[in-house]
């Protein structure tokens, strides 16, 4: 199982306004609207949070949670940097926990929930910049980037890859008919897109 | 009244929708997320603006549901028809 999702900060300046009345109290727990009050980053601290905890809400998915949307139901914690500057955050969610990984620079933070630190080890992503509006174009582009990454990492040889989705959303990865076993994560927002996905059997 | 509301609702959410195309075929059934791709961030807005519109309250166990214009519809059903 993995989740993932970026925030295109640039995006978020523009087009989401969560200083409006009641904002922060419909996404955010009583402590977590304190951390993001008192930080001297409040916009970046926000969706950082945000982040984890949709790219948490995905991974819980991937486990068979119903689709609900309680943001305030997945509660962060900030754990440590790493020293590659990555972000742990660990989120619990009714009985489930994760970790959650967050690389940022200037221009995004992208995160992933992993059901262990060690995934991350195998874990392949990848950022595509999208420029169009075209939702439908901005989808394949990034599908077509993860089946690049995939056919490099492995070296396979190309197939007719292609994403099928569950009832619940969650995308597969199938080589004609033949699903492909990794554990496999979209996001975009924005111009950004963002895939995520882990080699192995624990999916 | 629920067609009045259906195009209320419309109105609130076309702003923050990236698939048109599905718009145009909106239903009860139309998913927020999955046919409308609205960004999961947006749908705060959305839950705000229909607070504001219908003048209600929406509490979290409400707002888990929201994710169809179907439980939209029964949100605001129970709140303002109560």
């Amino acid at each position: 199982m993995i989740g993932n999702d970026i925030v295109d900060l640039h995006y978020a300046a523009q087009h989401h306004d969560w200083r409006r009345p009641g904002y922060l109290e419909k996404v955010f727990t009583g402590e977590e609207r304190v951390r993001i009050e008192n930080s001297a980053t409040p916009d970046h601290l926000l969706w950082t949070l945000w982040s984890v905890k949709e790219s948490a809400y995905k991974f819980s998915v991937q486990q068979g949670a119903a689709r609900k949307y309680a943001p305030k139901q997945l509660v962060t914690e900030y754990l440590t940097t790493q020293d590659d500057g990555h972000a742990i955050y660990s989120v619990s969610h009714q009985r489930v926990s994760c970790y959650v990984i967050v690389e940022q620079d200037a221009s995004c933070i992208h995160s992933v929930a992993l059901p262990y630190r060690s995934v991350w080890e195998s874990v392949q992503i990848g950022k595509v910049e999208l420029s169009t509006d075209d939702v439908a174009g901005q989808r394949s582009r990034l599908r077509e980037a993860l089946y690049s990454n995939y056919i490099e990492r492995t070296s396979t040889v190309a197939a007719d890859y292609r994403i099928r989705k569950s009832p619940a959303g969650v995308p597969y990865l199938f080589a004609g008919k033949e699903r492909v076993g990794i554990s496999l994560s979209f996001s975009h927002h924005g111009h950004l897109g963002a895939f995520a996905y882990s080699l192995g059997s624990e999916g | 009244m629920q067609e009045e509301r259906i195009a209320t609702l419309k109105r609130i959410i076309t702003p923050y929708v990236q698939n048109k195309e599905a718009l145009e075929q909106l239903s009860a059934e139309t998913d927020f997320i999955k046919d409308l791709e609205i960004n999961s961030a947006h749908l705060v807005d959305i839950i705000l603006d229909v607070e504001d519109e219908f003048d209600i309250e929406i509490e979290d166990e409400a707002m888990e549901e929201m994710l169809t214009v179907k439980a939209a519809l029964d949100v605001i059903s129970a709140k303002v028809d109560a």
